[in-house]
C-alpha cells in the first residue's frame, strides 16, 4: 500500500470546497462567518484563535462560540492568552475540548473551575516563545483565526503597531497547508504597508465592532510610592551601574516603572547616561518617555504596541522599529528572542518567592499561567557573544576557578517583603505546589526558577545569589532581604552579617543609596500629565488615565 | 530633540505635599507658629470611640505667620486623613482661628481647603462644626478681614466645605483641584451612573475641576500645581477683598443669575464653555495654567456679564397653607410656596416677620438657593430691621449633575452670605426646624440663624445609617448600637440638642414661642458653649477659645 | 485598634532639646510619627495601630531601628493605619532625621 503524502493539502481543498457555498470569494460578510467556520472546521481540529496579550480576534472568537456543537466539536485550541469569556464558552459548549496556552490572567478563576469540573483539558501551559516554537513542531494549527487592522481587496493584511504574534501564527499555518481567516476593522483601497501577504490569507471579514486593545503597560506615576523609589535607586546604583547593564527588558509593573522614571534624575546624577539602558526589548511604556527624551535610550524593540503611544512612537523612528508607513512594527516572537539572547538583564516582580529563589504567581484557586517571564527571566545558555555585564555575572557565579568559564544573564526579582494586607511575599513553600496538586499538573507552575535568579531586591537590600556557593547560603541570603516576614525573622543574624561582609547581602547604605533621597520628588514624572508634557503632547493617554 | 533633565518638572507639587508642608511652603520661612499642633495631641474622641485611627492634629493645621512680610493666619487641611473631613475638633480649630483673626486683625486669613466635607464618623458633630465654620468665615469677612480659599489638594473640596469655600472672599484653584457640593461618588450612588459616572475621570474634572470652575466664575484664579504659584495667588487675592455689603452681594447675585440664565440648559461643561464663547473648547483641558487663563478669560467674563437674566427662577408659586404656619402666624401671613420653597411674610405681635425656607422635604438646588437669596436681599433692601424666620423642612441639596455643573455650592454660599448681611444690618434671624433638616438643606439658612430652634418631630440628620455603614465600612448594627448612647451619630432632635446645635424645642402656642424668640437679644454663635453645658460636645468650645487666644474673642 | 508601648535600648541621641516634629499622614497604608524629647537612657515608643495582631513585627522593626540609630532620649508616638514594615522603617528614619536636623 502506498502512503498518501499530501493529506493536508487535500483536506484543505475539501474544506475550501465546502466553504464556497458560504463565501464564493475571500471576502465574507460578518453575519456569515459562523457558517464559514462550520464549513471549514472538522471535529478534533487544532485551531489557533489569536488571543494575544493585547490584541484579540474577538469577533472571530464570538463567531466560533456560535457554531453548532453537533458539527464542530472537540477542537484543540492553541492560543497565547485566554482573555475573553468567549474563549472559555467554547469549552462550556463542547466546541473545544483541549487547550495549550501561555497566560490566562483575566480568566484565571473560571479556568480553574472548568478544570476542576472536567470540562477542559489543559495540554500544557507555556511561555510565549515556547508556544510559538511548538506551532512549528507538534502544535501546528489547522486553522488560524487572526486579527488585523485592515485589508485591501486582494487580502493583504495590515496589522500595524499591534502586529504582535500574527506573523508567527500565520507562517506556521499557511506553510503547512492550513487555513487562515482574518478579521479586520476595515477594508481599504491600499494598506499602509503589507504585514501579511494576501497569498497567505484565505478569508477576510470586516468585524462589526473595531477590535480594541487594552493599555496593559501603562502605569500612572501618581501611584508610584516611596518604597518603589528606594528599590529603584538600589537597582540603578547596585546593579545597572555596577554591571554596566546596557541591554535589558523590564517586566510589567510599578516597580520597573519607578526605575524608568528615575533614569533622567537619579541615574543622570550618577553620570550613567550613555553607559546604561541604551537598548531595550520592551513595549512602548509611557513611563519610558522621560528617559527617551533625556537621551538615555537608543533603541526599543517592542512585543506589541501600547494604547495612546502611537503618535509618540511614529515621531521617534530613531528609537523604535517602524515601517515605511511610519507606524510601529512590533513582533512578539522576535522580541522574546531578543530578550532571551540579546539582553543582559531581565528584571521583574513576582507575588511569592521561596528560599531557593523560585517564584510564582500561582495561587490555589486561579490558573494564571506564565506569559513571557520564563523566557525573559532565564539564563540563555546558548548565547556565545560577550558583554561586560554577562562576563562579570559569569565570573561571580563561577564556583570552581578551574572550570570552563561562561557568562551569565542577570535575572533580577524585585519585590516588597509584604504585599497588600500584610501578606508575606517570602514563604517556605510556594502555593504553586497546592495548585499543581488540585489541578493534576505534572510540575508546580514556577514562573522563574531559583537557579536562574541572580539577584533578589527588596526594600531591605540586594541579595546577590551569584556569589552563593551552596543552597544553604542562598537560603540565608534570601532570608537576609526578606525583612520582617516569618521567613526573614528566622534568619541567623551572624550568618547574614557574614554574607554582608562578603557582599552577598547589601543594604541601601552598602550600595551607597541615601534613603533620605527616596521620595517621589526624585521621579522625572509624577503624573500622567507630566508624561504628556515630556512627550511634547505626542502621548495620548486613554480616558481612564486622564483627569482632563 | 533630546530633553535636558533640567526640563523635568521642577515644581513643588501642592497636591502631593502634606497639609503642613503646604502651609510651611506658603508662608514666609521661620515665621510660622502653629496652634494646638500634633504634640498637644488634641484628637478626636469620636473616632477613638469607634476604634478608628486618629491623627495628632485631627487633620488640620492652624497657624499664624507672615506672607511677604504681612501678618496672616492660615489653616491647612490634610486630605489624606479621613478624606480631610471635618469633625468636632477639626471644626473647632478652624472656628478658633477665624475668631483669632477678628481679635488680632491680620492682613487676612488663608484657608488651604482639602476636604470631603462633614466627617461621617462624627456625623452630627461634623455638620454642626461645618456650619460654625461657615458662620465664622462670614463674620470674619463682615469684620473687614479677607478670607482667601486655596483648593488644589488631592481630596478636593466638597460637601459642606464646598459651601465654606464659597463663603470666602475669593478662591484660587489648580486644575487638579475639585470644588463642589455633592461629590461624584455620592451623586452616582444616589442618582445612578447615568446621572454621573464617577469613574469617568474626564467628566469628573470637567464638572468639578479648577478649569471649569474658573470659567464658571466659582474660582477667581487658576494656577499650576505648585506651592509657589499658590503662594503668589494668595498674595494677589488678599489684595482683592470682597467685603460683605449690599453692593458685593448684589454683584454676586447678578453673576449667579446670569450664569443660571446662560448655562442652565447645558448638560456638560463643554456646552457651558461653548455657550460662554470659548474658542476651541476641546483644547482647553490640554493647556497649562497660563495659556488656559489667556484662552479662557473671555469666556469667564462672558458668562458673568449682566443681562440675559431670568427674573424669577422659581416662579411666583401659590399661597402656602399649612396648620404649622397658621399656628405661628394666627394673625395671618402672605407666604407663598414654589417647588417646596417658601417666601413671604407673616404678621406677628411685634410686626411683620419675613419668612423664607423649605417645606415638604424640598431639595434645594441652584434655582431654590438663588430665589431664597434674592428674597433675603430684598428684605434687607426694602424692609430694614425686619426679623427673618427661616423655616427648614428639607432633605438636603438636590443631587444632580446639573446642580454640580452649575456650582450649587456657590449658590448656597451666596445664600449664607445674604443671611450674614441681614444679620450685620440688624435683622434678627431665627431658624426653625420643622421637618427633615439635612446637609445643604439646612446649612446655608437654618444653621446660619442667630438662634436655631425646632418643633417637636423635626428630624435633623446627616446620612441614613445604611449609607453611612457603606461609606464608613462600619457594620450598620454597630452604628445603631452606638447611636443609642452617642449624640454624635443618631439622626434626630435629641442628639442635635445635646450637641448645642439647636437651642430649644418650641411648645404651643407657637406664636407666643415665636414672639419670645424674636424678643431674645441677639447673641454671637454660642453653640459650642451650649454643647459643653449640655454634655454633648465636650471639646469644641475650649479648643476654639484656645486657638482664638481668649474666650471673649468673638 | 491596638496600643503597643516599647522602651528600647539605644545609643544616646544628641541631648539638646528640639521642637517636636511629625512626619507622615494617617492614611491607609501609611502612618504618622511624632518625635519629641523623651526620658534619658531609652527610646520610648507608643504605637496606636488599626492593624491588630502584628505586635511581634512592630517589636522587631523598632528594636532594629533603635540598634541602627542613636535614639535614646527621644520619645516617638505613632498613629498607624496598616503600613507595611517597609513604610514604617522609612517613616521612622525620616522622622528622626527631621527632628535631629533642626537647630536646637
Amino acid at each position: 500500500m502506498t502512503r498518501v503524502w499530501d493529506t493536508a493539502r487535500r483536506s484543505r481543498a475539501a474544506r475550501l470546497e465546502r466553504a464556497r457555498a458560504v463565501a464564493p470569494g475571500r471576502w465574507v460578510e460578518a453575519a456569515r462567518v459562523p457558517a464559514l467556520l462550520e464549513a471549514l472546521l472538522e471535529p478534533g481540529d487544532r485551531v489557533c484563535l489569536e488571543g494575544n496579550n493585547q490584541k484579540q480576534a474577538d469577533f472571530l472568537a464570538r463567531a466560533l462560540a456560535r457554531v453548532d456543537p453537533a458539527r464542530v466539536r472537540d477542537l484543540h485550541l492553541v492560543l497565547s492568552v485566554l482573555a475573553l469569556p468567549e474563549h472559555l464558552e467554547l469549552f462550556e459548549r463542547g466546541i473545544a475540548r483541549r487547550v495549550d496556552f501561555s497566560f490566562s490572567g483575566p480568566q484565571a478563576v473560571r479556568l480553574a473551575q472548568l478544570v476542576r469540573a472536567g470540562r477542559i483539558e489543559i495540554g500544557a501551559i507555556h511561555t510565549y516563545l515556547e508556544l510559538y516554537a511548538r506551532y512549528f513542531v507538534d502544535l501546528t494549527p489547522r486553522v488560524a483565526l487572526v486579527a488585523a487592522l485592515a485589508a485591501d481587496r486582494d487580502g493583504n493584511l495590515y496589522t500595524g503597531p499591534n502586529t504582535e504574534e500574527t506573523p508567527a501564527i500565520v507562517e506556521a499555518t499557511a506553510f503547512k497547508d492550513g487555513l487562515v481567516v482574518a478579521q479586520v476593522n476595515e477594508r481599504v483601497e491600499a494598506v499602509p504597508r503589507v504585514d501579511v501577504p494576501a497569498g497567505w490569507v484565505d478569508f477576510v471579514a470586516v468585524a462589526p465592532t473595531r477590535s480594541t486593545i487594552e493599555p496593559l503597560f501603562t502605569r500612572d506615576p501618581a501611584l508610584v510610592g516611596e518604597v518603589q523609589v528606594l528599590m529603584a535607586m538600589m537597582v540603578l546604583k547596585g546593579i545597572y551601574a555596577e554591571y554596566g547593564v546596557d541591554r535589558l527588558n523590564h517586566g510589567i509593573g510599578f516597580d520597573s516603572a519607578a526605575i524608568e522614571l528615575l533614569l533622567p534624575t537619579y541615574a543622570e546624577s550618577l553620570g550613567l547616561r550613555g553607559k546604561i539602558c541604551r537598548h531595550w526589548a520592551l513595549n512602548p511604556h509611557p513611563t519610558l518617555i522621560p528617559a527617551i527624551e533625556a537621551g538615555f535610550v537608543e533603541s526599543v524593540h517592542a512585543f506589541g504596541s501600547e494604547l495612546g503611544m502611537e503618535r509618540y512612537v511614529a515621531a521617534r523612528p530613531d528609537v523604535f522599529f517602524t515601517g515605511r508607513d511610519g507606524s510601529l512594527r512590533s513582533n512578539r516572537a522576535l522580541s522574546q528572542t531578543a530578550g532571551h539572547y540579546a539582553c543582559d538583564l531581565f528584571i521583574g516582580s513576582t507575588l511569592q518567592m521561596d528560599l531557593a529563589g523560585n517564584s510564582s504567581t500561582a495561587t490555589a484557586s486561579r490558573i494564571t499561567g506564565f506569559g513571557g517571564a520564563p523566557n525573559m527571566g532565564a539564563d540563555a545558555r546558548g548565547r556565545r557573544h560577550a558583554t561586560p555585564a554577562w562576563l562579570k555575572a559569569g565570573r561571580e557565579a563561577q564556583a570552581d576557578p578551574r572550570a570552563m568559564p561562561r557568562g551569565r544573564k542577570l535575572v533580577v526579582q524585585l519585590l516588597e517583603t509584604f504585599r497588600e494586607h500584610m501578606e508575606p511575599a517570602f514563604v517556605e513553600r510556594l502555593d504553586a505546589w497546592d495548585l499543581a496538586a488540585t489541578m493534576g499538573m505534572e510540575l508546580p507552575p514556577v514562573m522563574i526558577y531559583g537557579d536562574d535568579v541572580t539577584h533578589v531586591v527588596t526594600e531591605e537590600g540586594i541579595a546577590n545569589l551569584l556569589l552563593c556557593r551552596t543552597p544553604e547560603e542562598r537560603a540565608e541570603a534570601i532570608r537576609g532581604v526578606a525583612g520582617y516576614t516569618p521567613v526573614g525573622r528566622a534568619r541567623s543574624r551572624a550568618t547574614v552579617e557574614n554574607l554582608r561582609d562578603r557582599g552577598i547581602v547589601r543594604r541601601p547604605a552598602d550600595v551607597g543609596v541615601d534613603v533620605r533621597q527616596a521620595t517621589r520628588d526624585l521621579l522625572a514624572a509624577r503624573s500622567v500629565k507630566d508624561l504628556v508634557r515630556w512627550s511634547g503632547g505626542l502621548y495620548d493617554p486613554p480616558a481612564r488615565f486622564r483627569s482632563w | 530633540m533630546i530633553r535636558d533633565a533640567a526640563t523635568a518638572p521642577p515644581r513643588a507639587s501642592f497636591r502631593e505635599a502634606t497639609a503642613r508642608r503646604r502651609l510651611l511652603g506658603l508662608l514666609d520661612p521661620g515665621t510660622v507658629v502653629e496652634a494646638l499642633g500634633p504634640a498637644e495631641r488634641v484628637t478626636s474622641p469620636h473616632l477613638a470611640a469607634l476604634g478608628l485611627p486618629i491623627a495628632f492634629d485631627d487633620g488640620i493645621v492652624v497657624a499664624e505667620g507672615r506672607l511677604e512680610g504681612a501678618p496672616v493666619l492660615a489653616a491647612s487641611g490634610e486630605g489624606g486623613f479621613m478624606g480631610g473631613s471635618v469633625g468636632e475638633v477639626h471644626g473647632a480649630k478652624l472656628v478658633g482661628l477665624l475668631r483669632r483673626a477678628r481679635r488680632v486683625r491680620p492682613r487676612g486669613v488663608v484657608l488651604l481647603l482639602d476636604s470631603g466635607g462633614v466627617r461621617l464618623q462624627e456625623a452630627n458633630a461634623g455638620l454642626v462644626a461645618v456650619s460654625e465654620v461657615m458662620r465664622a468665615v462670614l463674620e470674619t469677612r463682615a469684620a473687614g478681614i479677607p478670607v482667601v480659599g486655596l483648593v488644589g489638594g488631592g481630596g478636593g473640596c466638597v460637601g459642606g466645605m464646598g459651601i465654606v469655600a464659597r463663603c470666602c472672599d475669593t478662591i484660587a484653584m489648580s486644575e487638579e483641584g475639585r470644588l463642589g457640593l455633592s461629590g461624584p461618588d455620592v451623586v452616582e450612588a444616589t442618582k445612578g451612573v447615568e446621572e454621573l459616572d464617577a469613574s469617568d475621570r474626564a467628566l469628573v474634572w470637567r464638572t468639578y475641576g479648577g478649569k471649569h470652575r474658573f470659567i464658571l466664575g466659582e474660582a477667581d484664579l487658576l494656577v499650576d500645581d505648585d506651592v509657589a504659584a499658590f503662594r503668589a495667588a494668595a498674595v494677589e487675592l488678599l489684595g482683592r477683598p470682597r467685603p460683605i455689603s449690599e453692593a458685593t452681594l448684589a454683584r454676586e447675585h447678578a453673576l449667579l443669575a446670569a450664569r443660571l440664565a446662560r448655562a442652565g440648559g447645558c448638560a456638560d461643561a463643554a456646552d457651558v464653555w461653548r455657550v460662554a464663547g470659548a474658542a476651541e473648547p476641546e483644547r482647553l483641558p490640554l493647556l497649562d495654567a497660563a495659556a488656559f487663563r489667556a484662552a479662557a478669560g473671555g469666556a469667564r467674563r462672558a458668562l458673568a456679564a449682566e443681562g440675559a437674566v431670568a427674573e424669577e427662577p422659581l416662579g411666583a408659586g401659590s399661597a402656602y397653607r399649612d396648620p404649622g404656619l397658621d399656628a405661628l402666624f394666627p394673625r395671618g401671613d402672605t407666604v407663598r410656596e414654589a417647588t417646596g420653597i417658601l417666601r413671604g411674610s407673616g404678621r406677628a405681635e411685634g410686626g411683620e416677620v419675613a419668612v423664607v425656607g423649605s417645606a415638604g422635604g424640598a431639595e434645594v438646588g441652584v434655582e431654590a438657593a438663588l430665589a431664597l437669596a434674592a428674597e433675603v436681599l430684598r428684605v434687607v433692601r426694602e424692609h430694614p430691621g425686619r426679623p427673618l424666620l427661616a423655616l427648614v423642612d428639607s432633605r438636603g441639596q438636590r443631587m444632580s449633575r446639573r446642580d454640580e455643573l452649575l456650582g450649587v455650592n456657590g449658590y448656597l454660599g451666596h445664600l449664607a452670605a445674604a443671611v450674614e448681611l441681614a444679620r450685620q444690618r440688624g435683622h434678627r434671624v431665627v431658624g426653625l426646624l420643622r421637618g427633615d433638616a439635612v446637609s445643604g438643606g439646612v446649612l446655608p439658612l437654618g444653621f446660619m440663624a442667630d438662634d436655631v430652634d425646632a418643633l417637636e418631630g423635626a428630624n435633623p440628620w446627616v446620612m441614613a445609617l445604611p449609607a453611612m455603614a457603606r461609606v464608613t465600612k462600619i457594620p450598620a448594627e454597630r452604628l445603631e448600637e452606638l447611636s443609642r448612647t452617642s449624640p454624635v451619630l443618631a439622626p434626630g432632635l435629641d442628639g442635635f440638642l445635646r450637641l448645642g446645635a439647636i437651642g430649644t424645642v418650641w411648645r404651643p402656642p407657637l406664636d407666643v414661642a415665636l414672639a419670645a424668640a424674636l424678643a431674645r437679644p441677639r447673641e454671637p454663635d454660642r453653640r459650642a458653649e451650649r454643647g459643653l453645658t449640655r454634655g454633648g460636645r465636650l471639646l469644641a468650645a475650649a479648643i476654639a477659645d484656645s486657638v482664638a487666644g481668649g474666650a471673649d474673642a468673638r | 485598634m491596638e496600643r503597643l508601648v516599647f522602651d528600647l535600648e539605644s545609643g544616646d541621641a544628641p541631648a539638646a532639646r528640639r521642637a517636636p516634629i511629625v512626619v507622615g499622614v494617617v492614611a491607609s497604608g501609611n502612618l504618622e510619627v511624632l518625635v519629641e524629647p523623651g526620658g534619658r537612657g531609652r527610646c520610648h515608643v507608643e504605637v496606636a495601630t488599626s492593624a491588630n495582631g502584628f505586635g511581634e513585627i512592630w517589636e522587631a522593626v523598632l528594636r532594629d531601628f533603635a540598634a541602627r540609630r542613636p535614639v535614646a532620649g527621644l520619645a516617638l508616638s505613632v498613629n498607624d493605619a496598616g503600613a507595611t514594615p517597609a513604610v514604617v522603617t522609612l517613616r521612622l528614619d525620616q522622622a528622626v532625621e527631621e527632628y535631629l536636623g533642626q537647630v536646637p
